[in-house]
């Protein structure tokens, strides 16, 4: 009976998840009849920009943004099971504000040293901001393996993650308040996520990317199970808690680390997700929540962007005002629904 | 949790700012012959006894930004204007917001009543360098954060500042005594209208008559190649700026630039909108309605000559307009060639940039553009 639930469940998930991404292909900014769009998709296109807008545009986005809800959704899972901490995510360990201040270096520091807001980004700053966020993510990565490899204390190890964000977010600040406003908007902007970014040229470096540490987590499933035990217990079945720690660390942050290289800090998947992903399968074995709670952020992802993209606004909504504003109320109902 | 709530501010923010169509109907009842601005919407001089009645509009409501007596120094201050914001000509110690304010200055040899700038370290002008180097001009700081007491100790008598929407207007004024003088040229949308801003510096410094003929050389360059623009048969198309995170900001379609880009003889293609604020568009909006665009304008603001490999690195959707694989990009380099600095009162170079790239043959063979260049292929 629970197995069947659960394919049924997982079946259902992978549907919608096809189902909102064609609808992902189908809606935009641009009202496109659906025929066009077949024809399109079946290369018998007439129009040529159309096809550049499907295929060069909103795919790009559609798969960035499954990669992405993937990547966030699971890295969130890895974390609120090492710390065992449900408000656990993957900002926990610093390393998205690591990613902001490397990328407010750029934006602001390069305005003030160029002499004029890079508001409008000349390749260099485009470049450069995925790289200064990655560095900047990598970076902080790196302090935190550090203190983990000798840490034993989980919640030490929260407390200087979010020590190392303070520190890293009052550095941005600093900048912030002596930077030009064009170099702000741009800043803020970054800050509230996009899925736009990656695009054809450099889809294939990020699905590599983000495709490696999926399927690392999978071989974490055992490892994390454990824990769900307890350190102590988990100690004694023989596990290597420092160096589970440090591995599970270094997976969430290199998911976390390559996503906001790519499309800014996105808040909130890697928090809900997990919680979605635990009340429906009612489970926690990570055999299943890991791909599970993937499954899930690939739909919430995706439905995200197309609700950010939706015909009648005129540009992009912030990805992270729609994940917040679509999230928050699922999360709050599906936590009302289990204390029931 | 407060992560979220910042960022869902910021964005109302800036959806706000974004959407903050100014209100750029001049006020009828300011209107009249005896204005001696001609072009602008935001600012009436009018003449009052030996000196001059300046009401700045306030471009957000209707109210006005302020209202002030310019009076010669030389002379006694009648009764009536005992209690008004009055300025006495010329000024002796200025504090310029912004460098299209000492910019008159400096082109008037006037530059020594200018004691202190904001964000000197802006600026590549050699002469404003050395002045700061010799502290003859001090830095007061960014706008978000003066030099408080070293502004108070320049003993400034007015204050140019650049305002905004959303930011007050500072306590500097109470503090210092001098009198906050709202500089609002960079909302003016037509070229001359913004250039017509240099008069104001003429007007404090009772240099008048120089800034008159200064102006009205403009307006007769601008003007005749304006003419010879309007009948031309084919108007190319052309959209304007580069996307970020997916979004395009374009110029509205009644803002300064499109008027430009009208005024040289091309079509803009967002020119039914009559917004004077940016658009946010989304890219593929973009990419459906400016694909076939005969032009595209872009702005560069880095150290880094734009070429059209750089632009394709940046975002392969270029390579798909029209205007990019026609070579048809026309960049201005904005540190390079001082544009914020001297653009705004050169606005018969700046259009002579955009005729020279759209109709070359209304234009000298040998013209070297100022601003404003045709992106060639590298060799």
């Amino acid at each position: 009976m629970k197995n069947r639930r659960i394919t049924f469940g997982i079946l259902g998930i992978i549907v919608l998840g096809i189902v909102l991404f064609m609808l992902n292909l189908f809606v935009g900014s641009v009202m496109v009849p659906f025929d066009d769009i077949l024809k399109v998709l079946l290369h018998d296109n007439t129009d040529k920009t159309l096809s550049v807008i499907i295929f060069n545009y909103r795919l790009p986005q559609a798969l960035t943004a499954l990669l992405a809800g993937a990547a966030l959704a699971v890295a969130g899972l890895l974390m609120q099971t090492l710390f065992r901490n449900p408000l656990a995510d993957p900002s926990m360990l610093g390393i998205s504000s690591g990613a902001s201040l490397g990328v407010g270096m750029v934006i602001l520091l390069t305005g003030a040293i160029s002499g004029a807001a890079v508001s409008s980004f000349g390749w260099w700053s485009t470049v450069g901001v995925s790289l200064a966020a990655f560095i900047g993510a990598v970076l902080v990565l790196f302090v935190m393996l550090a203190f983990s490899s000798r840490m034993k204390n989980m919640t030490t190890l929260i407390i200087i993650g979010l020590m190392i964000a303070y520190l890293a977010g009052s550095i941005t600040d600093i900048m912030k308040f002596f930077s030009l406003k064009e170099d702000i908007h741009a800043f803020v902007i970054w800050g509230m996520g996009s899925f736009s970014g990656v695009g054809v040229s450099k889809m294939p470096i990020f699905a590599i990317s983000i495709i490696i540490g999926l399927i690392a987590t999978f071989f974490l499933s055992k490892n994390l199970n454990i824990l769900l035990l307890g350190e102590m217990y988990a100690a004694n079945l023989g596990l290597n808690i420092r160096k589970n720690s440090v591995i599970i660390i270094l997976v969430s942050g290199y998911l976390t680390a390559i996503v906001t290289a790519y499309c800014g800090p996105i808040a909130f998947v890697g928090l809900a997700m997990p919680h979605i992903a635990r009340f429906l399968f009612k489970s926690s074995d990570h055999r299943l929540l890991i791909p599970a709670t993937m499954l899930i952020g690939v739909d919430m992802a995706l439905v995200c962007n197309l609700i950010a993209r939706m015909p009648g606004f005129d540009g992009n909504l912030p990805v992270n005002a729609v994940t917040a504003f679509i999230g928050a109320p699922v999360v709050i109902s599906v936590i009302l629904k289990s204390r029931k | 949790m407060r992560k979220l709530l910042f960022i869902c501010l910021s964005m109302a923010c800036i959806l706000f700012s974004c959407s903050d169509n100014v209100n750029d109907t001049k006020k009828e009842s300011n209107v009249d012959n005896d204005n001696l601005m001609k072009y602008t919407s935001y600012i009436d001089v009018i003449n009052y006894k030996s000196g001059y009645y300046v009401n700045i509009s306030n471009p957000w409501n209707e109210n006005s930004l302020g209202e002030f007596y310019l009076y010669p120094d030389s002379l006694e201050l009648p009764n009536e204007l005992a209690n008004k914001a009055v300025i006495r000509t010329p000024v002796q110690n200025v504090i310029a917001y912004s460098s299209t304010q000492w910019s008159v200055f400096l082109e008037l040899g006037e530059i020594s009543r200018v004691k202190g700038i904001l964000e000197s370290n802006y600026t590549d002008n050699i002469e404003i360098k050395r002045l700061l180097a010799e502290k003859k001009i001090e830095d007061v700081g960014i706008e978000t954060s003066l030099k408080t007491e070293i502004v108070i100790n320049l003993h400034p008598d007015v204050i140019l500042y650049t305002p905004y929407s959303t930011v007050p207007k500072t306590e500097i004024g109470d503090l210092t005594g001098a009198v906050m003088f709202p500089f609002a040229d960079y909302l003016e949308n037509h070229p001359l209208g913004r250039a017509e801003w240099l008069k104001v510096i003429g007007f404090l410094t009772c240099r008048e008559k120089d800034t008159e003929k200064w102006f009205d050389e403009i307006v007769n360059r601008y003007d005749s190649l304006k003419n010879t623009c309007q009948n031309v048969e084919n108007r190319p198309t052309v959209f304007s700026d580069l996307p970020f995170e997916g979004q395009w900001y374009l110029p509205g379609g009644a803002s300064y630039i499109a008027q430009i880009f009208h005024d040289a003889g091309a079509d803009y293609i967002w020119s039914d909108n009559n917004s004077t604020a940016s658009l946010p568009v989304d890219a593929e909006t973009v990419l459906s309605k400016a694909r076939d665009a005969d032009f595209w304008r872009v702005m560069n603001s880095t150290n880094h000559k734009f070429t059209y490999e750089s632009l394709a690195v940046e975002n392969e959707l270029y390579t798909y307009f029209k205007a990019y694989k026609n070579r048809n990009v026309i960049v201005c380099d904005i540190r390079e060639s001082g544009y914020f600095e001297k653009s705004e009162y050169e606005p018969d170079l700046l259009l002579k940039d955009f005729v020279y790239a759209f109709h070359p043959e209304l234009v000298e063979d040998d013209y070297k553009p100022h601003y404003f260049y045709r992106l060639k292929d590298e060799k």
